[in-house]
């Protein structure tokens, strides 16, 4: 095995040469001895240790042995680990993808091992199929395939699915994996119909929850309504498609209790109703327990309408909006940074709170030796001192991040008044801007802003007000009622694209990629998503209230990107 | 805009040649002698396929600014006529298929080149700039052993699209965007345009030909 794997090894050695490289990998992958088979002491433990090496060679390239996978990749090059891993190109899902001009097939189990037997006479089907249609893979087959990249029916695949340097014992691992590979639907879906949940925290005020579940109950509405004779059309044979619509049941989560004990009312309710797919969701605290439980059971969540994601770690099911109150940070640390203000800066949050996740990762962004100085409002805490003392502090900056009340609780504090300029959240203020009478409080009045500016902004939330409008919703809180709209039709792209493969991957695969094309706004003004990203709006502005009667407002910073 | 193409495949198609004699013992036992006829007759088709498309093409370059993974901006139209001959393409860092292979033959170019790439100096263009920050391309640089002379830049999204059009390489979406290198001699006007996967050996041999035609 070491001798005929030297090649491969990562001495960088190179392939000299085109014809002379490609002969030699061909002739030692010929080479690759067999492994004796070992009697299998418990058969069903050992089949799972192999399928879950199978999967580690799938989803990270690393072989059995804990080294990386070595293949010959198009262009003659060798490449290796989490590059080669057959779910960077066929993705998690195994649904495969297309980039560029390559389609990179499916190789889900029935793809790859079942009989393509149905019987087809419509000419134009058949010719559809006539590509796909080969005898199924057995496992010499599959090995060829991975080896020597030739399908089952001995027809070359492109160069761009790398032919491996893989070991029996891997192939054999693989193999089982594969066999496995999406191979009935996801929960949450039958013949009928397919659930939905939304999940909505404690202490979320009742005008926030009623705006958010009306969006969601007239697009379900519209989505599953009779309107549509679906069940009638199919049975009338005019649905070219199999089967593939579902009748939309949205459910509403409502935690209760204190956030440790979320995770498990999350399983309760999943027992008595598994969902297929999370959508929006509302709370002030961390999104972490609701997160977590997603990830553990698989389950993909859309756009919950939320300032606190999680930001760090595993993250393969949970799309945001963007990284919330850590993202104004980074955006206003950046600013301050390029405009060289960072001399002397004083934030100003409430201990517990959102604003100290804000405060912490504006700390990190902040350049080493900037002065920074903290003032941290507690319960019955004298707002009028703290005020004062960021006052006589003349800093470049006073950055607080603070929600509406407490903002207006600092403001009201009228002497002595506030030289620097005052920095404000305009998540943390509930997606407003603060009202125009405070603009003379402060040398200027700035907001972390993370949408374009007037009148392009209006323009471009009309197609979403036009919704509304004619759904008789009124228009209460923008940002709330656009972004749920907003996840709602990125949901049901989502569920057009997979048609009738329920496989709740492939639907994260096609969110990824439906995001940047669907013709509803959010309230951001750029998303956009690609494989394995999971934050849709990357940016913000830093903007400036203008004294004067009417709320204007003038960007300061252009598009920042962190 | 002038254009010579010219299609490149037979040091591929003379490759799988040798590869299929000698892997005819292999296969053929392996998986009988119909089977066998079949793939070598599957290899031999494959091998007769060009594997990249060379044409000489004239780009204005836009007068934008860049940043580089060290978060200094670069004006891209000084950076290409710093006098040294370049390299460019266009990646992104979450990119599954085609990026992976670009960004590994470009690690590899300067090697094959040997002395003669003294003075080669690369440069690899985000699609998807606000993802790919200059952290992230650091990141991705130093996973491909990226040395001193290949500069990777982000920047406005605008600003990135208008270099993809002007070297008509915009394809409307970062998923449908294809494997294109581009390379010009020190402050010459025309670009070799290569379409499609060359080999580090390939794009070296394209190389020489541009520096000593």
């Amino acid at each position: 095995m070491t001798r005929s794997l030297s090649f491969l090894r990562p001495d960088r050695k190179r392939v000299r040469s085109t014809g002379l490289g490609f002969t030699l990998f061909l002739l030692l992958l010929g080479a690759l001895p067999v492994q004796a088979e070992t009697a299998p002491a418990a058969p069903k433990d050992d089949e799972a240790a192999l399928i879950a090496q199978g999967q580690r060679i799938y989803r990270e390239g690393i072989g059995s042995n804990g080294e990386p996978l070595r293949a010959m990749a198009a262009a003659q090059t060798v490449l290796s680990g989490a590059n080669v891993a057959c779910a960077i190109c066929h993705r998690r899902s195994g649904f495969g993808t297309a980039e560029g001009r390559f389609t990179i097939r499916p190789i889900i189990a029935p793809a790859l091992f079942e009989e393509q037997s149905i019987p087809v006479h419509s000419p134009r089907i058949k010719a559809q199929l006539g590509v796909r249609l080969r005898p199924p893979y057995t496992p010499e087959l599959l090995a060829r395939a991975i080896r020597a990249g030739a399908d089952s029916a001995g027809e070359p695949l492109d160069p761009v699915m790398p032919r491996y340097a893989m070991s029996d014992k891997d192939m054999k691992a693989i193999a089982a994996y594969l066999a496995t590979l999406s191979v009935k639907n996801s929960p949450g879906v039958d013949d009928e119909e397919i659930h939905f949940a939304t999940v909505i925290q404690p202490g979320v005020n009742a005008q926030d929850k009623q705006l958010m579940l009306d969006v969601m109950r007239a697009f379900v509405q519209d989505k599953s309504g009779e309107a549509r004779s679906d069940a009638r059309r199919r049975d009338a044979g005019t649905h070219r498609m199999y089967r593939s619509f579902r009748k939309w049941v949205l459910h509403v989560w409502e935690l209760t209790g204190p956030s440790d004990s979320w995770q498990s009312q999350l399983e309760a309710f999943y027992k008595e109703r598994p969902v297929f797919a999370l959508v929006g969701g509302l709370g002030a605290a961390s999104w972490q327990p609701i997160h977590d439980f997603a990830e553990a059971q698989e389950i993909p969540s859309v756009f919950p309408l939320i300032d606190l994601p999680v930001t760090s770690g595993t993250n393969n099911y949970n799309f945001y909006f963007s990284k919330g109150l850590s993202l104004d940070a980074e955006v206003l640390a950046k600013f301050l940074r390029d405009s060289q203000q960072v001399a002397r800066v004083v934030q100003i949050y409430r201990r517990g709170t959102a604003g100290a996740t804000a405060a912490s990762a504006f700390r990190s962004a902040m350049p080493p030796d900037a002065l920074l100085e903290d003032i941290v409002l507690d319960d019955g805490g004298d707002a009028a001192a703290l005020w004062r003392t960021a006052a006589q502090r003349k800093a470049a900056a006073v950055v607080s991040w603070v929600d509406a009340q407490d903002m207006q609780s600092l403001a009201r504090q009228r002497d002595p008044g506030l030289q620097s300029p005052w920095y404000l959240s305009y998540a943390m203020l509930g997606e407003r801007l603060p009202p125009q009478d405070l603009v003379p409080k402060a040398g200027a009045l700035r907001v972390v802003y993370p949408t374009d500016l007037s009148p392009k902004h209006e323009s471009r939330l009309l197609r979403s007000k036009i919704w509304m409008h004619n759904k008789n919703i009124p228009l209460v809180n923008e940002a709330l009622q656009v972004n749920t709209q907003f996840a709602m039709t990125v949901l049901s792209d989502g569920i057009g694209h997979i048609m009738d493969s329920f496989s709740r991957d492939y639907f994260v695969e096609r969110v990824e990629h439906v995001v940047t094309q669907t013709p509803m706004p959010s309230l951001y003004q750029s998303v956009s998503l690609g494989p394995g990203q999971r934050f849709a709006s990357k940016g913000g502005h830093v903007v400036e209230m203008e004294p004067g009667e009417k709320t204007s407002l003038k960007d300061l910073s252009g598009w920042i990107v962190p | 805009m002038k254009t010579i193409t010219k299609m490149h495949g037979a040091g591929l198609a003379l490759g799988l040649a040798c590869a299929l004699t000698l892997l005819t013992g292999q296969e053929a036992r392996a998986h009988g002698a119909e089977e066998h006829a079949k793939m070598a007759q599957a290899l031999k088709s494959a091998s007769t396929k060009a594997d990249y498309k060379r044409s000489i093409v004239r780009y204005p370059v836009p007068d934008v600014v860049l940043t580089d993974y060290d978060e200094h901006p670069v004006k891209l139209k000084e950076l290409l006529a710093s006098g040294d001959p370049v390299m460019l393409n266009f990646i992104f860092t979450t990119c599954g298929t085609i990026c992976p292979v670009m960004t590994k033959v470009f690690a590899e170019v300067p090697a094959s080149l040997g002395a003669e790439g003294r003075k080669l100096r690369m440069i690899s263009i985000s699609i998807d700039p606000e993802n790919d920050t200059p952290l992230q391309l650091k990141a991705y640089a130093k996973s491909f052993r990226a040395g001193q002379r290949w500069t990777f830049l982000t920047g406005a999204l605008s600003d990135v699209k208008d270099v993809q059009r002007a070297f008509d390489s915009f394809r409307g979406d970062k998923m449908t965007h294809e494997p294109l290198t581009l390379m010009r001699q020190a402050s010459a006007k025309d670009w070799i345009r290569i379409d499609g996967f060359a080999s580090p050996d390939q794009l070296a041999a394209e190389f020489r030909k541009m520096i000593d035609p």
